[in-house]
């Protein structure tokens, strides 16, 4: 599909009435052209004009979201951490450093439940490393008594990653289940120190074992969908995440 | 409790939701769940369904307030697009497609259903249709089946009878000319409603 071709798509993208691949060859394509993304949120503003109600939401209807809120709170939930870099969180507006700092202290709360189990992990390292010129490494890496070892882990169960970091900042991320990146996107590794979240490094649409280092001690990792060629600050959800504390 | 947040800005609210302010979602809610319900009961022709994707638009606001840009449109524009967008993909699963064309086929029968009948209450609403029923009419009958029909641009191409380029070519004009048509009649586009 060439230029001219994905722009005729612009609006029937922006009411999403485009398939999932142009969908996918959009996305893209607006991720690097700011003339079409412009194009594209001026068109969704218009259809939320024709969306307009002045008919109140149904009674009652709060109440539920709102029992489903105790139910379910921000630490627990689905929705992780932003992850963004330390360089990125001062150029971005004061409002929004704030409320991603919060939200990543609270993905690491929430990762601490997650136990580990390190026998069972290097049973999985050894048969997911097996063949791959990095797998030996990442098994001895595993071996090494002061390395911290944790499972990157969906809570849905369609991402598994293990991940070991040694005492001298050598990492290893053996991927278990990590489906391939959309068209376009690639994966991305993260630490998160305390408050801070740093990008480890960009791992490609369809990883196999991968080394990483990592200055001073991390508390978490997490892995991000991005476009591809990463992203120095990024807004998407983690796909899987891991506590190393 | 809502006082706190009355006269806050949306960007604002998303910040205090991102602190897991509930007030904050609570103020949110009020502002634009009757737009969101409006947009998912007009799609999905089921109150059920509906209220179910009102609830997974706020709690995603809820988990996920970073995913929100203010520099790339309103708070509404941004919950509207994840309510049609999950009203589309319920309506594409093909029982959900069938059930409502047989509830539409019923409610025709019984009430000489009327799609333009049932959010254009106010006069802002009025002001909007205005601008709608100035397009040509092959621009708004796309727009119409894309938008509130949850149809792609190839099934619209069908449904008129037209070539597939014509139809993508006839939303985006007519998206373009609306835009114009809007600010022609008074109403600001990217503001909130």
């Amino acid at each position: 599909m060439n230029d001219h071709e994905i722009e005729e798509l612009l609006g029937a993208y922006a009411l999403d009435a485009v398939d999932d691949d142009e969908r996918r060859v959009v996305d893209a394509y607006i991720a690097t052209n700011p003339r079409a993304r412009e194009e594209v949120t001026l068109h969704r503003e218009v259809a939320t004009r024709l969306a307009f109600s002045g008919a109140p939401a149904p009674a009652g209807l709060w109440d539920r979201i709102a029992a489903s809120l105790e139910e379910q709170p921000p630490s627990a939930a689905v929705g992780l951490a932003p992850v963004t870099s330390l360089l990125e969180q001062r150029r971005r507006r004061r409002r929004w450093v704030v409320g991603s700092l919060s939200a990543a202290a609270a993905a690491v709360v929430a990762i601490a439940f997650l136990s580990v189990e390190v026998v069972h992990l290097n049973d999985k390292v050894e048969r997911s490393a097996a063949g791959d010129p990095l797998g030996r490494g990442a098994v001895a890496a595993m071996s090494d008594p002061s390395a911290h070892i944790t499972d990157l882990a969906s809570k849905d169960g369609a991402y598994d990653v293990t991940a070991v970091v040694q005492a001298d900042g050598t990492g290893y991320l053996v991927p278990h289940k990590l489906p391939p990146a959309a068209d376009g996107h690639t994966y991305q590794l993260w630490g998160v120190s305390g408050k801070n979240v740093v990008s480890l490094g960009v791992l490609g649409a369809s990883p196999s074992v991968v080394s990483f280092h990592t200055d001073g001690k991390l508390d978490a990792l997490a892995v991000t969908e991005e476009q591809a060629g990463g992203v120095a600050v990024s807004k998407q959800a983690p796909v899987a995440v891991g506590s190393l504390s | 409790m809502r006082d706190d947040f009355a006269d806050s800005s949306d960007a604002s609210l998303v910040v205090a939701i991102g602190r897991y302010r509930q007030d904050a979602l609570a103020e949110a809610y009020r502002r634009h769940a009757g737009a969101v319900h409006g947009l998912a009961r007009r799609l999905l022709q089921d109150q059920a369904l509906a209220e179910e994707v009102v609830q997974e638009v706020f709690l995603r606001l809820w988990n996920n307030p970073e995913r929100f840009d203010p520099d790339r449109g309103t708070l509404r524009s941004y919950l509207l697009a994840h309510t049609h967008g999950r009203s589309v993909d319920l309506l594409r699963a093909e029982g959900a497609r069938r059930a409502r064309e047989e509830r539409e086929a019923r409610q025709t029968a019984e009430s000489g259903y009327d799609l333009e009948h049932e959010v254009w209450d106010l006069a802002t609403a009025d002001r909007v249709r205005g601008a709608l029923g100035r397009l040509p009419d092959g621009e708004r009958r796309a727009i119409e089946l894309a938008y509130f029909g949850g149809y792609t641009y190839r099934d619209v191409a069908v449904l008129l009878a037209e070539p597939e380029g014509t139809i993508k070519g006839r939303i985006r004009s007519g998206l373009k000319r609306l835009r114009a048509e809007l600010l022609a009649a008074g109403i600001r586009i990217g503001e909130p409603a």
